[in-house]
């Protein structure tokens, strides 16, 4: 079992602690809930000045389900269109649409990840299969975000022993 | 029956059977050929040419498998279930794969007519959204509509189907509808999702089956259901799964999506505070919540140590998960203390061999930012609890830059056997104060180091047998004292002159001026109780003389204006004869120590009479 963990902030760093119960058990490092770390460690570290929020969990067994948490990413799926020999993934912002990448690839499942998307909005989408750069028929999807909000970057001052007030800015 | 022989669609087709998969245009019209999903799905693994069109609500989060066996043949497995029974595929056709546990389904398309292979794994997550979730970012206070189709897939009629709706859902109201005779439904695509279909519908929400709404499916027909979601514009934020079971023939389904009902008065912040030093308490609501930048708190009480850390909240009631807190301790009169530097962690005392303790422990400055400790202070007990009150015992300083900062000292030796018991902490010099950690690290001293772990710690003895005979022999010789780097010149058994390292020349007695009459062997030889020193090269001249009472004799003598009077150029020889023909004599072979040169005049570097 996971004992005494702890997460520090480092300048634009997050750095979990942790201990075990057990006797050299091989950790289970969950960051947003995505595995990213088998390790003895007993500490990992990440950084965080993109703003994204960062979750930890820690197993000490393997075969554990990490607990979802509301990600702040989209993930566009989609099959092979005959003929296609890559997609366009745009993105709609304001009223124009933007390119994000262009995957080359004949596989039968495709899969794309988002950038970090804004809080609490509606982030539309499209895949465009393209022949020889010629635009075939685009899907559609939109996808509502409601994550855990950025991190507020605030200062505290301390205004004296006369009223014992914190301000906040 | 079988879970697949109602299937249950979107509808807003263009046409009849068209594919439609956009739950927010399911709106009524023409029913799509898209199913109305429960789950997200996404492909780790996949099997080139079977497209996964559905996984049955039933089967919940996790990952689920479809595998190819022999001849073609595709299988099905819910997440922790068993295979179901193998179907065969073929090009073109949409098969429903049933997991041992039947209620458990999926519905896939076969799209080529070459042989299949592998595995194809499907996770599932929960849907946000959906035909029954509808928008997943909901602030209430008007009604959203859907409409989704039953469609029996069987040739026979099915008769009863119940619907009804799950008793955690929110606001949910059902209202079927049947098509026209083309297989049309009322439309409200016309004036959108937040206004209701036209003409009369008879919504309810009944949450068990017994007062589910109860339908006949002939063969191929079609029923429509329309979905209300109605929740009052403020409340609590939550986020909810809204679900409606179905039901036929022994068997019962069920369609779910995610939504989130916001409160836009929730945007904002929190601040959270933590007392008596400990970390704020972020499962507790806060201590003060505010809309907007910059906020004054109320009053801090003195003599309080506080830890105070703002998050952000979005309408949704998710708080931003910073964890970093902000610390302030009080005095009795409300000034600020300056905060203790944090322990050092990484603690340690390790015992080595000659009774000595090495300390070892890890402290990150960056941690503690401008109130960071710069130096390491160590109290140690022997034989007893260190006194923490007291001066410390060793101290370090510490590098305030380039992360995590290791101390690595020795203590000791102490004596064997002694309990060494120590607390590491760290000091910040400019206001004197230290950490406030109070765990020992301890360690038991080992037993000193004897003679030969001393040599090999190359610390070596001085031994007598370093003493070697230079010329001569008996009790008339020259002799070097390598550790001590001295030349004496010993006569009659007696040591009567010695030239040392720091050109002193030890006499006995007074160098006179004279002449001297020798036929010289060496430079340097010992002869019937003198030693002579002779000049020159190649031929030698005898120069001076040393006689058994520690007389020098020379044309003349004096002392050296400098020390020392050259540097050595003969190597590993005591003495020898210079470019200048002089005789040089060294006790050290690193500097000449005295000289004789060819005009006979006895040259010492210092001299000193001590009989």
């Amino acid at each position: 079992m996971i004992t005494d963990f702890h997460i520090d902030q480092i300048g634009n760093s997050l750095r979990a602690r942790w201990s075990t119960t057990l006797s050299d058990p091989t950790f289970y490092v969950y960051v947003n809930a995505l595995l990213v770390a088998t390790t003895k460690e007993r500490e990992w570290t990440v950084p965080a000045e993109t703003g994204e929020q960062v979750y930890f969990q820690i197993f000490d067994e393997s075969g554990q389900t990490p607990t979802p948490v509301p990600v702040g990413r989209a993930t566009l799926c989609w099959y092979r269109v005959d003929g296609a020999d890559s997609y366009r993934i745009d993105r709609l912002i304001g009223s124009t649409w933007t390119e994000q990448t262009t995957i080359l690839t004949n596989e039968f499942f495709n899969s794309w990840v988002s950038p970090y998307l804004a809080d609490s909005q509606t982030h539309t989408f499209r895949i465009v299969p393209l022949v020889n750069d010629v635009e075939g028929e685009a899907v559609y999807a939109w996808r509502f975000i409601a994550r855990w909000p950025d991190i507020p970057r605030v200062s505290f001052a301390y205004d004296g022993a006369e009223d014992g007030t914190v301000t906040i800015t | 029956m079988s879970a697949a022989d109602i299937r249950v669609y979107l509808s807003g087709a263009r046409a009849a059977g068209e594919t439609q998969a956009d739950s927010s245009r399911s709106l009524g019209g023409w029913r799509s050929s898209s199913p109305a999903q429960s789950l997200a799905q996404r492909l780790t693994y996949w099997i080139d040419g079977v497209r996964v069109l559905f996984i049955s609500g039933t089967c919940g989060t996790g990952t689920h498998t479809i595998k190819v066996s022999a001849g073609d043949q595709l299988q099905f497995s819910a997440d922790g279930d068993d295979f179901g029974p193998a179907v065969t595929a073929s090009e073109g056709a949409t098969l429903a794969l049933y997991s041992d546990t039947d209620s458990y389904w999926a519905l896939v398309k076969v799209e080529t007519g070459a042989d299949l292979s592998g595995e194809c794994q499907i996770v599932t997550e929960p849907l946000e959204g959906g035909a029954v979730g509808m928008d997943v970012g909901y602030y209430g206070g008007a009604s959203d509509y859907r409409m989704i189709v039953f469609k029996n897939e069987t040739g026979s009629t099915i008769n009863p189907v119940t619907v009804w709706v799950d008793s955690g859902s929110v606001g949910l109201a059902i209202a079927l509808d049947s098509p026209d005779s083309t297989g049309y439904f009322r439309d409200a695509m016309l004036n959108g999702e937040a206004t209701a279909p036209p003409g009369t519908l008879s919504f309810s929400t009944p949450t068990t089956s017994g007062a589910g709404l109860n339908f006949s499916l002939a063969a191929g027909a079609l029923m429509g259901l329309w979905l209300r979601r109605t929740i009052a514009g403020s409340g609590t934020p939550a986020q909810l799964t809204q679900k409606i079971f179905y039901s036929f023939g022994g068997v019962t389904q069920q369609i779910y999506g995610m939504c989130r009902i916001g409160d836009t008065a929730l945007v904002g912040y929190g601040l959270f505070k933590g007392e008596g030093d400990a970390e704020p308490d972020f499962s507790a609501s806060p201590w003060q919540t505010f809309s907007a930048l910059p906020h004054t708190s109320a009053s801090l009480d003195p003599s309080e140590v506080y830890k105070l850390a703002v998050r952000r909240r979005n309408a949704f009631g998710m708080w931003s998960q910073n964890i970093e807190s902000w610390r302030i301790e009080l005095d009795g009169s409300s000034a600020i203390v300056a905060p203790a530097p944090s322990a050092p962690t990484e603690q340690s005392a390790e015992s080595l061999a000659g009774g000595r303790v090495l300390f070892h422990a890890v402290y990150d400055p960056e941690i503690d930012g401008d109130n960071a400790a710069n130096q390491w202070v160590i109290y140690i007990g022997v034989d007893g609890a260190p006194n923490l009150a007291g001066a410390a015992s060793l101290s370090a300083t510490i590098i305030a830059t380039g992360g995590p900062q290791t101390l690595e000292v020795l203590g000791g030796p102490y004596d064997e056997g002694a309990e060494i018991r120590a607390v590491i902490r760290v000091r910040r010099t400019a206001d004197g104060v230290k950490s406030t950690n109070t765990d020992e690290v301890t360690a038991e001293a080992l037993a000193p180091l004897d003679a030969a772990n001393q040599a090999c710690n190359q610390i070596e003895l001085l031994s007598p047998s370093k003493v070697t005979t230079l010329t001569g022999s008996g009790n008339n010789r020259i002799e070097v004292d390598e550790y001590r780097e001295a030349i004496r010149f010993v006569l009659g058994g007696a040591t009567v002159a010695t030239l040392n390292r720091a050109g002193f020349t030890l006499m006995i007695g007074a160098p006179r001026e004279g002449s001297v009459s020798h036929t010289p062997a060496a430079a340097v030889e010992v002869s019937s109780g003198t030693i002579y020193f002779s000049t020159g090269s190649p031929s030698l001249t005898t120069r001076a003389s040393l006689n058994s009472s520690g007389v020098w004799t020379a044309a003349s003598w004096r002392e050296a204006a400098s020390w020392p009077l050259g540097d050595w150029t003969h190597g590993a020889a005591y003495w020898g004869i210079n470019g200048g023909g002089a005789l040089e004599i060294s006790a050290d072979r690193k500097v000449v120590g005295m000289r004789v040169d060819t005009d006979g005049t006895l040259v010492l570097g210092r001299s000193r009479e001590n009989g």
